[in-house]
């Protein structure tokens, strides 16, 4: 039922206690938001679950097994890829190729076979090659395909990450803080997109701070703060919560 | 044409290249002349094992000179000590280049940026420390005199000595071509994606499954192993080795070389060793002015071209064919 579980997740940097015994579960096919003030330890907990850092307490289990000491590409192999907060590509490849390195942990045949350009790994090469020009259609980025990434305009380099992500075959994406920097009618167009991509069978977790974003597609929410979950629910329910509006919504929220 | 991926678009061209490559030592006879080719294609294949981890992966190895001397002392000793021919010793060097690659790359690798590139330069610094210090095994500052020729045994029962520069111009350009196909090949596999991939960005290139140490330590130990084979041919060429091979003066050439003729592509550091070592003979004529000129057109070389020779190359050849891609 639920693909990624944190129990008691914990994270010090010397005397700061950034997170502090988080439990927080993820439905498969959902889109979960995590929601919280600026240092509130969003961006630690997403470090940890991707095994950029190690947790100093608590388990992290995705699709039945533990993952806490696991390395990132160990972690995106298992089907967990995450974005980051600041845009990240690779600059100076094309948005295709960008796609395409996404591509790389699915490609099964032996390295040899690919020193030697084996038909086989050559036909892997070309159906991993139609996945990504698929993924760049999808996004609608298909007339742009063949543009370096460092030309592309900000709102493309957006969808290109996610892109890049989806490219990998995920089961789970970790998206941070996706709509950032996105104009109204941007961020209305990674909304549609982020639906499709859940329609498409992949699981979501996204922090975010634009809460049109969060409140209209998102099935549950999770606000920490401090280090600490203190709601955890649907939309509708987070956004009366008393503690959450106090902390982080304010108290003229409008939707 | 991009310069930073794709290391090989234009396939026509190698027919091409191979044909001038053959032809050049008998239009150039006379033994200095080949002697500077020889030496141009040693550099060639030392420039094209630095760009595998400089251009292709990114990360500046400052150290990577010791590689060539490593290879260079690997098959002087196994020749003078266990009689070993250079056809053994070759490989031989390869192999010992790539073991103190894994050592010196295992903790350097964890390292980014300068620190890399600083981390590999203390090693190979402890490297010729050793050479120029451990007296019964490399005669320190001396070097060892006498390597042996290679030679091959013909069918009538004579041998055949590579002691002239054609001859060695041949076996060079055969090892060269060897070293280049087998790169180009492993570039253009999924495996010159991962290496775009960490150039470009590493934490990324992690983040969607790329085991981006494996493939760095892969492209740091291709390197060391062409650089020990290029170790290995200098020292049958010359018939010397000396701690000078991981010196100040090699380690400035192979870097200039790459960079001047194109980071990141096949033809580059071919294109710079090959200029790298015939201008400054070019520029005998101008008498005591040469090596300002050589500096002069360095520099400009450097703020006119800053993709390299191959850039310029690259450029102009899109310009004839007038396609708007460049």
């Amino acid at each position: 039922m639920s693909i990624l579980e944190l129990s008691g997740v914990a994270k010090s940097f010397g005397g700061l206690r950034a997170v502090d015994g988080v439990h927080l579960s993820v439905v498969e096919g959902s889109i979960t938001g995590l929601i919280g003030p600026n240092g509130s330890g969003k961006t630690t907990l997403f470090n940890l679950i991707t095994g950029v850092q190690r947790p100093s307490a608590g388990t992290i289990r995705f699709a039945e097994r533990d993952i806490q000491r696991l390395p990132t590409h160990r972690i995106a192999q298992l089907g967990l890829v995450r974005t980051y907060q600041k845009t990240t590509v690779f600059p100076l490849l094309t948005a295709r190729e960008n796609v395409q390195i996404g591509t790389f942990l699915r490609a099964r045949a032996h390295f040899l076979a690919g020193l030697l350009h084996l038909p086989a790994e050559r036909r892997e090469r070309a159906a991993l090659a139609r996945d990504a020009a698929e993924i760049l259609e999808f996004l609608g980025m298909g007339e742009s395909a063949d543009t370096p990434a460092h030309n592309l305009p900000y709102g493309m380099l957006r969808h290109l990450e996610i892109g890049i992500a989806l490219a990998a075959g995920p089961r789970l994406l970790l998206l941070d803080e996706p709509a950032a920097g996105l104009n109204p009618e941007e961020t209305q167009a990674l909304m549609r997109t982020l639906q499709q991509i859940r329609d498409r069978g992949v699981t979501m977790l996204l922090v975010e701070h634009d809460m049109r974003l969060v409140m209209g597609i998102c099935d549950r929410i999770t606000v920490i703060n401090q280090g600490v979950v203190i709601a955890e629910g649907a939309p509708g329910q987070v956004s009366r919560d008393p503690d959450v509006i106090r902390v982080y919504l304010g108290e003229d929220l409008e939707l | 044409m991009k310069w930073a991926h794709v290391p090989l678009r234009s396939r026509w061209a190698w027919p091409f290249y191979g044909l001038a490559l053959l032809a050049l030592p008998l239009v150039f006879p006379g033994e200095y002349p080949r002697h500077l080719l020889v030496l141009s294609l040693m550099f060639a294949m030392l420039a094209t094992g630095l760009n595998v981890t400089m251009g292709f992966i990114g990360y500046l190895p400052f150290g990577y000179l010791i590689f060539f001397a490593i290879g260079a002392y690997t098959s002087t000793l196994l020749a003078l000590h266990a009689g070993l021919s250079f056809w053994l010793g070759l490989p031989c060097a390869g192999i010992v280049s790539a073991l103190f690659a894994v050592g010196i790359g295992g903790p350097s690798l964890r390292l980014r940026g300068p620190y890399f590139a600083i981390s590999t330069l203390a090693f190979a610094e402890i490297g010729v420390l050793v050479l120029n210090n451990w007296m019964d095994l490399t005669r320190g500052p001396m070097g060892i005199p006498g390597v042996p020729r290679p030679f091959i045994l013909l069918p009538g029962g004579g041998t055949f000595v590579f002691d002239a520069g054609l001859s060695w111009y041949y076996l060079m350009l055969g090892i060269l071509g060897v070293t280049l196909l087998g790169v180009h090949r492993l570039l253009t596999s999924r495996v010159g994606d991962a290496f775009a991939a960490i150039r470009e960005n590493e934490d990324l290139a992690e983040a969607v499954g790329i085991p981006t140490f494996r493939y760095k330590m892969l492209g740091f130990v291709l390197s060391a192993i062409i650089a020990g084979c290029a170790g290995s041919a200098y020292a049958h060429y010359f018939t010397i080795v000396s701690p000078e091979l991981a010196g100040f003066y090699f380690v400035i050439t192979t870097f200039t070389m790459v960079i001047i003729g194109g980071q990141a592509t096949l033809a580059g550091p071919v294109l710079g060793a090959v200029a790298f070592t015939l201008l400054p003979e070019l520029l005998r004529a101008a008498k005591i002015w040469r090596m300002v000129i050589f500096g002069a057109l360095m520099l400009a070389g450097i703020v006119f071209m800053p993709r390299g020779l191959r850039g310029l190359a690259a450029d102009a050849a899109a310009r004839v064919r007038g396609s708007g891609r460049a």
